[in-house]
């Protein structure tokens, strides 16, 4: 006997096992989606907190140089006498790239190795704690992470083959220390060495890197580092630990609002699949609904019973979407590696859990509420008239609410993206995803009036190519235009963001291959493997590779590069972090076609040799400064006020946050520092080969973690990284489409009970099965083109909009159609809707024809 | 004496307006007296279904009352409606609108469910009135694996199971063969006779007619006279008459 009435709901989804498990499997894409993100946002934060911890427990405070810029020699004695600081020391880093068995460089973040240079006496910077032999003492012995060692099978006594700065070595293991339990930077290698030994080894004679400092009484922490941030000026950040692992999760903060964004969006169309997936159950129990009605059950009943069926759903759904969320995490976690991006093992958290949970309730409610609405309000009349339904007609009214959340989005959508997205950190950013949110409910709330009109159009090639097929399946959808445009707008969300997304980064890569051709007008960079200016260039290229190269007959000109990430100064609103680069006046205009504006590059250069500095377009306008205004400079090493000689006219590096000043000044201010790139040109193009083998021997034999570049592999390497980002985010979005797709079979399965007695009096004037089938794969084919189509105009009309706010912040930006990538998906989810259709229409052309005459 | 079972006054239903009016009721007075069975016909489009329906409290007459046990509808909201419903009256449909998911016994026991009464003896009465519509080899099958009349005959049970005063059936047999008919039929007599229930059922079936003790025919919204029960041939005659008058006007849907 059934003990109440809301457990019908649980013997209903029974009877329709289908579109249960479709609408389940839509809540656990989405579920799975957002905790997925979750965890994986949580786990690459649980991994810095966890490195921070056992690198500094117990630091009070670190002092680390703007960008990599190195902090004065003397700055540590200074530190040292301030009041209240109990010890303090320094340290020194390199870069090594490790070396097969026959002397070949391992590559990529595999071979790299970090080591750290220090004091092994007394105070240490570190707290390393050793698990195994002992500690360095002496000469260029190492002490080397337990994880990493283990994994590539080194142990103490063992010595690792090892290129560096000054050339080839073999590092003596003498102990294995423990960071964290999880850490995997990709391979990178952790390691420590005394400090004397460092400084020759790394090229570095003078300055530190990082200096760590544990006050003499720890509630003194905060009066510490006031009087240590004075002493250091803002050349150098003074920050406690836990303040260090903030800013480093603040930078991965970006990267994190894009990937809530994009579960966001397949949350958003797993919404649609249940909306209309439940609007399909409660017109297809009409008569059974108002039958309830008569036999007493009120509103609130009714609507309850859907309510409680939604709640079934959605919990299935969540719960299998956790698992999936888990195998998602894992897998995002292992292409971040891949990417070189540390990340510990996953980080489960109950909050998350609880989170990714509660989206998917709320979700799954929100997508029944107004179909549990409607069925509440099933007269019981319909008892007896059955699911004759209304056919309505959209409301002009929607029209206007559909504009209304539409063009804020388009209009302003890009700049908060792309321009505000660091303005006032996450704020703007969350601004830009609730306007966004609200542009792709406009479209959905639009979509009958546009995907319509498209069916319409479509529908005529295809009643004349399937007369009877064709003409049917086009008139039932158009005889329940809410239905279609819902099914069809899920996919034109899905492939809209697809467009816009890869519009973005075929505009970046377009626009940024232009401008490479100007600035690279060389024939080689050399630069430090596996980092890029961005990054400083990591350790960054000897000195006396610049002497070896120039000293080839084949060379003409050797331009030495400083980059160092900085903060810039003078920053009003937005980010202020940029990038600062030390050119050679002299030699830089050689090989570097960069235009300025106004000016002409001899004056440009001139400048700069006065001690002046060059700023990049958007640095310039975020900080208000013109030609001819003064800038206040200052590094660990000193301060300078500099003449704004003129403005950088192209994109560059780091989307135009760059201060361009002479490697001299640059020395000055922010301490000598080895350059990040060589930029080589030959003395002729005729000579170009040669000059290529001899760099490339030199480079192999005595400097084997440099490479070298043409300006090919340059453009090359910048569009593979920026495709290579937003194909993540794009294998993200196709999860959407997917759950897309899913509707369309719903919507599908559910022409077919509709039309059960049209079917059967198809077949019994003489329709065969396969003509049948036919008008169920026409269905999907039309509302698969339309919402493709409506998807790919969309997509380019917002990505076309967004590239004017992209324009504001980075000037130059052009718009580049992304044909091929919207192309081939379109083209796929159309083939893959008509898989789809595939089980609908076997359905439909099973049944048998007389009891599909007698269906009422 | 108590309240007649159903007393209409004057009953108007007008569909649409201007030129598309149509007129489903045209002021009918109508007494139907506790315990009666009684069948009405008429016409495709006499307003037999929607006096069954104003009856049923499923749709509001445009004008005149209607009390049913003495309860007038008039200024009754939907929740109140809704309980009349639950409380007094008993449908039987022409699809016999049972719940695919549940079993016979199930559905029987829906209206307790609805009602949140558990009791017991709910159970037992459930058995009961399926022993009485002949399906005590049934009670556990789903409507699917029931013919049409036995599928009606669960619905019948169902209608019956809070013991309504006053049970409405909107062609019960509309959709069934003649020998299922039967069956239905008899079990509707039987539980008239037996039980005491008014029932009230619309038809255009003649034989289904004759069961009842009284034939009420309506035409074009109007009463267009009354005879006895217990003759199919008289019914049927009588509404042949109707149908070849009407043959001079146009009906309207």
């Amino acid at each position: 006997m059934l003990r109440s009435f809301n457990s019908i709901a649980f013997r209903q989804l029974r009877t329709r096992p289908l579109r249960s498990v479709l609408t389940a499997f839509g809540v656990m894409l989405g579920v799975g989606m957002v905790f997925g993100v979750l965890l994986l946002v949580g786990t690459i934060r649980a991994t810095f907190d966890e490195l921070i911890d056992s690198a500094w427990g117990k630091t009070d405070l670190i002092v680390i140089g703007q960008g990599s810029g190195t902090i004065n020699e003397g700055t540590l004695d200074r530190i040292k006498q301030t009041k209240g600081v109990g010890e303090a020391a320094g340290m020194v880093g390199g870069m090594f790239t490790r070396l097969e068995p026959d002397g070949s460089p391992i590559d990529g973040n595999e071979g790299q190795m970090l080591i750290a240079g220090y004091e092994t006496k007394g105070y240490q910077p570190y707290d390393f704690r050793l698990v195994k032999g002992e500690r360095i003492s002496a000469g260029t012995e190492i002490m080397v992470e337990q994880n990493w060692a283990r994994d590539r099978g080194y142990d103490v006594g063992d010595r690792v083959r090892v290129a560096g700065p000054t050339g080839r070595t073999r590092l003596p293991i003498v102990g294995i220390f423990r960071l964290t339990s999880s850490l995997n930077a990709g391979g990178l290698g952790y390691a420590a060495m005394p400090l004397a030994a460092a400084r020759r080894a790394f090229d570095q004679p003078k300055g530190w890197m990082q200096i760590s400092i544990v006050a003499a009484d720890r509630g003194d922490v905060p009066a510490v580092q006031r009087r240590v941030k004075h002493l250091v000026g803002s050349g150098a950040m003074v920050q406690t630990p836990g303040e260090f692992s903030e800013q480093v999760s603040e930078q991965l903060q970006g990267l994190n609002i894009v990937l809530y964004f994009f579960s966001g969006v397949a949350l958003f169309v797993g919404g649609f699949l249940i909306l209309n997936s439940f609007n399909m159950t409660v017109l297809q129990r009409m008569r059974e609904l108002g039958m309830l009605r008569t036999l007493g059950a009120t509103r609130g009943m009714a609507t309850g019973s859907v309510i409680v069926e939604a709640l079934v759903i959605g919990a299935v759904g969540t719960v299998l979407g956790l698992l999936l969320g888990l195998a998602m995490a894992s897998g995002l976690i292992s292409l971040m590696r891949g990417m070189d991006v540390p990340v510990g093992t996953l980080h489960v958290t109950t909050g998350s859990a609880v989170t990714a949970v509660l989206v998917g309730m709320v979700v799954t409610l929100l997508g029944a509420f107004w179909p549990a609405h409607r069925a509440g309000r099933t007269p019981p009349i319909r008892a007896v008239v059955g699911t004759a339904q209304v056919r309505r007609r959209p409301a002009k009214l929607r029209l206007v609410v559909a504009a209304a959340l539409f063009l804020p989005g388009l209009w302003l959508g890009g700049s908060f993206w792309f321009g505000g997205s660091s303005e006032t950190g996450g704020l703007a950013a969350m601004g830009g995803i609730v306007m966004t949110m609200a542009m792709f409910a406009g479209m959905a709330i639009a979509a009958p009036f546009v995907i319509l009109p498209v069916i319409r159009w479509i529908s005529v090639p295809i009643r004349h190519l399937l007369p009877t097929g064709g003409r049917l399946a086009a008139d039932a959808l158009l005889s329940n235009p809410l239905r279609t445009a819902a099914t069809a707008v899920a996919l034109t969300i899905g492939l809209s963001v697809v467009v816009v997304n890869s519009s973005m980064s075929a505009s970046f890569v377009g626009t940024i291959e232009d401008q490479v051709d100007q600035a690279f007008a060389r024939d080689f960079t050399v630069q430090a493997q596996g980092f890029t200016l961005e990054q400083g260039g990591g350790p960054g290229v000897p000195r006396s590779v610049q002497r070896k190269i120039e000293a080839l007959p084949e060379a003409g000109t050797v331009a030495p590069v400083r980059a160092m990430p900085l903060e810039l100064p003078g920053v009003k609103s937005g980010s202020n972090q940029g990038i600062a680069m030390g050119v050679d006046p002299v030699q830089q205009p050689k090989v570097d076609g960069t235009p300025f504006k106004d000016i002409s590059q001899a004056e440009a250069y001139a400048g700069l040799a006065r001690g002046g500095v060059l700023l990049g377009r958007s640095y310039a306008s975020k900080a208000g400064l013109e030609r001819g205004d003064t800038l206040d400079i200052v590094g660990p090493a000193g301060r300078q006020r500099a003449e704004v000689v003129g403005t950088i006219d192209a994109i560059g590096p780091m989307a135009g946050m760059e201060m361009r000043l002479s490697l001299a000044t640059m020395n000055k201010v922010y301490g000598s520092y080895q350059p990040a790139e060589l930029a080589v040109e030959a003395r002729s193009a005729e000579q170009r080969p040669a000059l290529e083998s001899k760099m490339g021997a030199l480079l192999d034999r005595e400097y084997p973690n440099l490479e070298m570049q043409s300006a090919a592999d340059a453009k090359n390497e910048v569009g593979d990284e920026i495709n290579r980002t937003f194909n993540m985010f794009n294998a993200i979005v196709i999860i959407a489409i997917i759950v897309s797709l899913l509707g369309v079979i719903n919507t599908l399965a559910m022409s077919v009970i509709e039309r059960t007695r049209e079917i059967g009096v198809l077949r019994a004037l003489g329709a065969s099965r396969w003509q049948v089938r036919s008008t169920m794969l026409d269905e999907s084919l039309m509302i698969t083109i339309a919402g493709s189509l409506v998807g790919l105009a969309a997509g380019t009309l917002i990505g076309y909009a967004w590239m004017r706010g992209v324009d504001e912040v980075m000037p130059g930006m052009t718009f580049h159609f992304p044909g091929p990538i919207g192309i081939a998906v379109a083209v796929a989810a159309v083939i893959l809707g008509v898989i789809a259709a595939i089980l609908p229409a076997r359905r439909a052309s099973r049944l048998k024809v007389i009891e599909a005459l007698a269906y009422e | 004496m108590s309240a007649p079972a159903i007393e209409t006054r004057d009953l108007h239903m007008i569909y649409g307006a201007g030129r598309t009016e149509v007129r489903a009721l045209d002021g009918v007075d109508l007494t139907i007296d506790a315990g009666e069975m009684v069948a009405i016909m008429g016409p495709s489009g006499s307003g037999k279904s929607t006096l069954l329906h104003i009856v049923g409290a499923l749709e509001s007459p445009t004008s005149g009352t209607i009390a049913v046990a003495g309860v007038h509808y008039e200024g009754l909201d939907d929740k109140e409606l809704t309980a009349l419903r639950r409380d007094h009256i008993g449908f039987v449909f022409q699809f016999f609108n049972l719940l695919p998911s549940l079993t016979a016994e199930e559905n029987v026991t829906l209206p307790a469910v609805i009602a949140r009464r558990r009791e017991p003896a709910i159970r037992e009465r459930a058995r009961e009135l399926l022993e009485r519509v002949r399906l005590s080899d049934r009670v556990d099958h789903l409507p699917a694996e029931l013919s049409g009349g036995q599928q009606q005959r669960v619905s019948i049970a169902r209608a019956l199971l809070l013991s309504p005063e006053l049970v409405l059936a909107d062609e019960p047999t509309g959709n069934l063969d003649s020998r299922s008919s039967r069956e239905v039929l008899d079990v509707l007599r039987e539980l008239n006779r037996e039980e005491g229930h008014t029932i009230v059922m619309v038809t255009h079936d003649a034989a289904a007619a004759a069961t009842a003790d009284r034939v009420i025919f309506l035409r074009d919204g109007k009463l267009a006279g009354e005879v006895e029960g217990g003759s199919p041939r008289r019914a049927a005659e009588y509404l042949a008459s109707l149908q070849s008058e009407a043959e001079h006007e146009p009906v309207p849907g």
